[in-house]
């Protein structure tokens, strides 16, 4: 473009007009300064719809005496671009440079400091980067904690090309020092020379110790983990799949590490109660915690046992997962169950139980302590024992506390204690000490019972003893006085009563042989009657004088064989046995403890009457047998006589019961009645069956004291 | 013949006395017999006091002697007997009604020579008295100092 001295356009090639075809459709003749302008200015046109930028480069040319001014213009839309964005980048760099995080640093190889940025400054305990390049002077000793250290740096990176990492410890303004992540870049020239090294600077002390700590809590939580008594075990939340779980949890269930984790604690049947599980997956799901829950848990061997579990949500890998935390207190549930228990027995026992402190403070009281000494358990634990003793006894507490303390027991110890509102109570103290986990006497408990029943008991039951004793003796006194009569009126029967018999017989036996050959037959069928009677009269007497002895004579007892008892009864008869046909069948007869000479009157008696009431058979069939039993032997004597009748079997014992008239059968009576009365006095019972006319058995048994 | 020697017989009941002397009759040995009717009678006779203070010295050949006598019964009477050094070889005899083992156990520490149960039938009666008196006044040699029966 050519413009005239006052600025008309007076020529323009197409370039030119095609840079300013935008505004003037005829740029020449149109008026475009170009003296004003420098050597070169640029302009900006709108190229299309793009902004283009032109460098003009003006100059004077003279042609023919005439001014003209020359612009060349060249497009530097390209160069402009380039150089904006070099601008705007540097402005960032330098924004980043002035307010980034990182010390950033331009050094040279030498180690001058060629520019920081003011955190670097700030990061080196310096207040600007002007202050910290005036103060500073050596780089290696002032900047580094290692003077060498900065030297070994170059050369690394003057073997590699690319930038390089590496942590060094720094040395602060005040002589403290911390780590420090160094990014370094060489900055080359086109030969490869390095003209200077710029780099960052990141101090890592914070996160070094954070990483240290976490690291350590990491490792803390592992020895946790691994080593905690309690069982730890980290599940999937959903469905309860085991990711890890530890020793003392394993050792719980009795399973081994690899045998749970990866499946479910369903699959292992762990719950009792799966829909447990369910209730506490869903409160941690909401709470984010559970904790506390007592829970019955099944064992790999399907034993049941009572833990107490605690869980927290926590997030693994993006999936909610539940630590648990459980503990077996099977035993400690046990325990305490164990300890309720007997707290429940202690409390309701009849007995007043209490304890004590070394001191005499009261620290427990049940029930029957309150019943027994009338103070509620609030208003008395605290309170000193001596509040339940009376002035006189409370010595007694000390010499009591002694004993306890030598390590002995008092028991059953009868005293006075003190009621509330001051009434005596008789009590039975057994004091126990109470020793602590050192064995070592903290106290002692007492169990006291109120004794003044029993007291009362005892006085009753020694009176009752003492009248009972008295009327024994009255009633022995008695007895002997009975039986005293009793001999003084046999004694007076045997001799007064026979006196006169023997004298009516007597004398009609004079009568008769005064009036011998002058009386008719039926006075003397009369004296006879007398004589007779007489005589029957003393059988009776003489036996019921038999029988009342048997009664009262001693039993002396020694051993006696039944069988040559036997033998010896039946040589008494041996003169009717003579006369007549009699089968006797003996069998084995025992050996027993009894009156020798009794007993062989109960043969007498039986076997007699065996003999008398088989008269009226051709053959008689005597059998005696016996069977022994543990605790009794049982003798019969049967025979095939004329028998009784079984409606009269009761009668046949009684003194003087008679089944037969005499004139069928002699005999007064008594003889089974002695039976009775001498198996009665040896511990025996006598009994017999018999029919009319079938023959009788007559049963005795006796005590056996051949047991075994 | 040999001669006689005196029976000495306590009895209270009259009817006992003429039965027992009925009986010695029939073997002839009433003769002899002296009769007291009690026990302190006995005593007297034997010692010769009171109504038997001027009897002739010397003691019978056997006393029968009831046990149940009114005022000192035959037991007494035994134990003094027998507890006298001048009476206490005369034989003594008892003849009562019952054999009462009391009686018995009594009679036999005191020292009696015999025990009679009176029978109750009068022939048995008859045997065992005519018997004794057999036995103590004729078959028995008496010990020293004994009478020869009434003169």
């Amino acid at each position: 473009m050519l413009t005239d001295n006052t600025g008309i356009v007076i020529f323009a090639n197409a370039a030119a007009t095609g840079i300013f075809a935008h505004m003037n459709e005829h740029l020449v003749g149109s008026r475009f300064e170009l003296r004003d302008r420098s050597e070169t200015s640029e302009i900006s046109a709108l190229i299309g719809s793009e902004e283009r930028y032109f460098e003009i480069r003006a100059s004077e040319v003279h042609w023919q005496g005439q001014k003209f001014n020359l612009g060349v213009f060249r497009d530097i839309t390209r160069r402009k671009l380039v150089e904006e964005r070099l601008r705007a980048s540097e402005e960032r760099y330098r924004h980043l440079f002035e307010h980034a995080m990182l010390g950033v640093f331009q050094v040279s190889v030498g180690g001058e400091i060629l520019d920081v940025n003011p955190t670097f400054a700030l990061m080196f305990g310096y207040s600007s980067p002007q202050e910290l390049k005036a103060l500073v002077k050596n780089v290696d000793s002032e900047l580094f904690i290692d003077p060498q250290r900065r030297l070994q740096i170059i050369r690394r990176v003057e073997q590699n090309p690319g930038p390089g990492v590496f942590e060094n410890q720094y040395r602060r303004r005040d002589g403290t020092s911390f780590t420090g992540r160094t990014f370094l870049h060489p900055v080359r020239d086109a030969y490869g020379n390095i003209l200077h090294i710029e780099g960052f600077v990141e101090d890592i002390s914070e996160r070094r110790k954070s990483e240290e700590a976490l690291r350590r809590s990491e490792e803390r939580f592992s020895k946790v983990f691994s080593s905690s008594p309690v069982g730890i075990s980290i599940t999937t939340l959903s469905e309860g799949r085991f990711l890890d779980a530890n020793q003392a949890f394993l050792e719980v269930y009795g399973y081994v590490h690899d045998e749970v984790v990866g499946r479910t604690s369903s699959e292992l049947n762990m719950w009792v109660n799966p829909e447990v599980r369910e209730r506490i997956a869903r409160e941690i799901h909401e709470k984010g915690k559970a904790q506390e829950l007592e829970v019955e848990l099944r064992m790999k061997s399907g034993e049941l046992f009572t833990g107490m579990f605690s869980a927290e949500i926590i997030n693994i890998s993006g999936e909610d997962c539940m630590i648990g935390l459980l503990r077996d207190i099977t035993d400690q549930k046990n325990a305490y169950e164990a300890r309720s228990r007997l707290a429940a027995i202690v409390e309701s026992a009849s007995d007043a139980v209490f304890a004590k402190t070394v001191d005499g403070v009261i620290t427990a009281w049940n029930h029957g302590a309150e019943i027994l000494f009338g103070y509620p358990a609030q208003e008395i634990i605290g309170k000193n024992i001596r509040i339940l003793y009376s002035q006189e006894r409370v010595e007694e507490e000390e010499r009591i506390l002694n004993r306890l303390l030598k390590g002995e027991t008092v028991a059953q110890f009868e005293s006075v204690r003190i009621r509330k509102g001051g009434e005596p109570v008789e009590v039975s103290l057994t004091i126990s000490p109470i020793f602590d986990a050192d064995k070592k006497i903290v106290g002692a408990s007492q169990i006291a019972r109120d004794i003044t029943e029993r007291r009362k008991s005892e006085q009753q039951i020694r009176m009752l003893n003492e009248e009972l004793e008295h009327r024994v003796l009255e009633r022995t006194a008695q007895l002997e006085a009975a039986n005293k009569e009793l001999e003084a009126f046999s004694y007076s029967v045997s001799h007064d009563l026979r006196a006169p018999l023997r004298h009516i017989h007597g004398y009609s036996d004079l009568l008769s042989r005064r009036i011998e050959g002058k009386a008719d037959q039926t006075e003397l069928r009369y004296l006879r009657y007398i004589s007779d009677s007489v005589r029957e009269m003393g059988n009776l007497i003489d036996d019921l004088l038999a029988f009342s002895r048997m009664g009262r004579s001693e039993l002396h007892k020694t051993s006696v064989d039944l069988r040559k008892t036997v033998e010896n009864v039946i040589g008494l008869f041996s003169d009717e046995i003579s006369r007549r046909e009699i089968e006797w069948i003996i069998s084995d007869l025992p050996t027993v403890d009894g009156d020798s000479a009794m007993l062989q009157l109960v043969f007498q008696n039986l076997i007699g009457n065996a003999v008398k009431y088989t008269r009226t058979r051709s053959k008689a069939i005597i059998q005696i047998g016996s069977e022994i039993r543990p605790d009794q032997v049982i003798v019969r004597v049967n025979d095939n006589g004329v028998g009784f009748d079984m409606k009269y079997a009761n009668n046949l014992f009684g003194v003087f019961q008679r089944l037969h008239r005499s004139e069928e059968f002699e005999g007064t009576g008594i003889g089974l009645a002695n039976v009775r009365r001498i198996i009665h006095r040896h511990g025996g019972e006598t009994w017999a069956e018999g029919g009319l006319d079938k023959g009788a058995t007559f049963y005795f048994s006796l005590p056996n004291h051949k047991k075994g | 013949m040999e001669r006689l020697k005196s029976i000495l017989l306590a009895e209270d009941n009259h009817m006992d006395v003429e039965l027992t002397l009925e009986a010695l009759g029939r073997h002839n040995l009433a003769n002899d017999v002296e009769v007291v009717n009690d026990g302190e009678e006995a005593l007297d006779y034997l010692h010769r006091r009171g109504k038997y203070s001027s009897r002739l010295e010397g003691n019978p050949a056997v006393v029968l002697l009831d046990i149940k006598m009114p005022k000192v019964t035959g037991l007494e009477v035994l134990k003094e007997i027998k507890g006298d050094p001048k009476l206490r070889m005369m034989p003594v005899v008892v003849l009562t009604s019952s054999r009462e083992e009391s009686d018995l156990i009594k009679s036999y520490n005191l020292g009696v020579n015999a025990y009679v149960v009176k029978p109750l039938g009068f022939e048995e009666f008859v045997t065992a008295v005519s018997r004794l008196g057999v036995f103590w006044a004729i078959i028995n040699e008496p010990p020293p100092g004994t009478s020869s029966g009434i003169a």
